[in-house]
């Protein structure tokens, strides 16, 4: 369960109207005028006044046009960054799903990154071990396993890369616009995982796309952003048609 | 539901800094430190012709140059030692610290991508690729074993107890100081053009390459380099010199002092790095 409780996040942006950054013409441009000011601060909130509560085994869709502060959602709960305000209560563990492949080196082996990979996203070295042969059966690269993934087609490294993150499993799992990767096939067998993942195993997840089809099918609820804030929440048909 | 219970855990604006939470959560991502590490290592010698043999060739053709420039010289190596077994023992730790030093003060940059994606303490980047070191620090001593038969020297029997604290603490001080210098370099990138210049610097004000007792009275200013320390301890195992008490008390509190500076200011920008990286 996680339960989100009036987050907001507010970033600074440096304006420099310096224009070089060469330390010499910095210096020169101090002695000229030393108390000119060349800094300006401009800060914006990101996401602002959230509060939602999200119930063990429930997945929650969030949809909202570029910049309506989906990822800074789905940062702020895997602890990636830190919010302003607010407090986000989790019980449970996290997984964030932010981008398949995190952390995948084109120089070694397919076997190699799996096991690098399914760490940084969390699982034990035992867990990628004991979790092996499905990771390679889901993917379909059994005979490349030894081949380094820089030499792999760009549908087989998705592929792999899809099959280990579809192997954590966290009490809570974060996902972002993930799905959208290989062929009308794999998409199909990531949907339906996706679909175990929440309805048989009971996992809680928090799944933010620009794929509405995806959201109608996999969640029962949805959020609604819009600049920061949310605009609507609700059962997902509701929300996406007032979208 | 759960309503009674105790969340796992609560993510809330600012950083609180205790010792405890910080070692633990190095702990409990100890797997994901050893396997960055071991990644670091594996693609370093990919595609190399002469690989891992690079681990002895660097402080080999140093070691010969400077027995050509300052073998020469009476008194540059402690009593009835050969210089170069001197000076290869001093380059063995002196090389270890500066390249430590040097890659891990790039690790916060190097890994931005994973930074911004995934949850995880981020001082375990310089210490991973501190370790990753440790391989060539282990070839390179084989050769010092091959020197010693050479020179037909006997060891000490002292270096079998030391040699563990010696690993542990040359490992601690390059991370810890590669560690706040790699926080330096997130914000201001300046620390790649200037570190190169103190590291070169940083050998001649070190007992890497000369006898401490060359410098006479003024043999405390190369302790302020923490490397000195641990150099000098290492010959003490090796060589039967007397014991550096005053160098290594310099270099555990040196040491101590950035382990702890790296710790606080990681623990207290935690959630803020892949804002500015």
């Amino acid at each position: 369960m996680i339960k989100i409780e009036n987050i907001g996040k507010r970033y600074t942006l440096v304006h420099d109207d310096r224009e070089s950054d060469s330390l010499r013409e910095t210096i020169a441009l101090f002695l000229k005028d030393p108390f000119a000011k060349h800094v300006s601060k401009e800060s914006f909130w990101a996401l602002r006044n959230i509060s939602l509560e999200i119930k063990k085994g429930e997945m929650i869709g969030v949809i909202g046009k570029n910049g309506s502060g989906k990822s800074t959602l789905l940062k702020l709960i895997a602890g990636i960054t830190k919010p302003t305000e607010g407090k986000i209560y989790l019980y449970g563990r996290v997984s964030s799903l932010l981008e398949i492949g995190t952390g995948f080196h084109p120089d070694l082996t397919g076997k190699e990154n799996i096991f690098l990979n399914g760490v940084i996203m969390g699982m034990s070295r035992k867990e990628v071990k004991d979790k092996f042969d499905r990771i390679v059966d889901f993917a379909g690269v059994g005979k490349f396993l030894d081949v380094p993934v820089k030499r792999y087609s760009s549908g087989m490294y998705i592929r792999l890369a899809f099959a280990v993150a579809a192997h954590i499993e966290p009490d809570i799992l974060i996902v972002d616009e993930v799905l959208s990767v290989g062929d009308a096939e794999f998409q199909e067998k990531c949907m339906k995982r996706m679909e175990e993942i929440s309805k048989i195993e009971g996992r809680t997840v928090l799944f933010a796309s620009h794929n509405l089809e995806a959201i109608q099918r996999l969640c029962n609820r949805t959020v609604l952003l819009e600049q920061g804030r949310i605009i609507r929440s609700g059962k997902t048909r509701e929300v996406i048609r007032s979208y | 539901m759960e309503d009674g219970r105790k969340p796992i855990k609560v993510i809330e604006p600012g950083n609180r800094f205790s010792l405890k939470s910080s070692l633990s959560s190095i702990w409990q991502y100890r797997e994901l430190l050893i396997l960055l590490s071991w990644k670091d290592g594996r693609i370093r010698y990919r595609q190399t012709a002469i690989g891992v043999l690079w681990a002895i060739l660097q402080p080999l053709l140093a070691m010969l140059l400077f027995v050509f420039i300052f073998g020469r010289f009476q008194g540059i190596s402690d009593t009835g030692i050969p210089y170069a077994l001197f000076v290869y023992s001093g380059l063995l730790i002196w090389q270890f610290f500066a390249t430590g030093i040097t890659e891990s003060s790039n690790s916060l940059l190097e890994n931005g991508s994973i930074i911004s994606k995934i949850y995880f303490p981020k001082i375990i980047l310089p210490f991973a690729k501190v370790m990753t070191r440790l391989t060539n620090l282990l070839l390179s001593a084989l050769l010092m074993v091959g020197l010693m038969l050479y020179y037909h020297y006997t060891p000490s029997l002292k270096i079998i107890i030391w040699i563990i604290p010696i690993v542990i603490l040359l490992t601690l001080a390059s991370a810890s100081i590669g560690a706040v210098l790699a926080a330096i370099n997130a914000r201001f990138r300046d620390v790649q053009n200037i570190l190169p210049y103190f590291i070169q610097l940083g050998m001649f004000v070190s007992s890497a390459i000369y006898s401490p007792l060359i410098l006479g009275n003024h043999r405390w200013l190369i302790y302020f380099n923490p490397a000195t320390g641990i150099i000098d301890l290492f010959r003490y195992a090796l060589f039967s010199l007397p014991f550096p008490a005053h160098s290594l008390i310099s270099s555990c509190f040196l040491t101590l002092l950035f382990l702890f500076i790296a710790l606080f200011y990681f623990a207290k920008k935690e959630g803020v790095f892949s804002d500015i990286i």
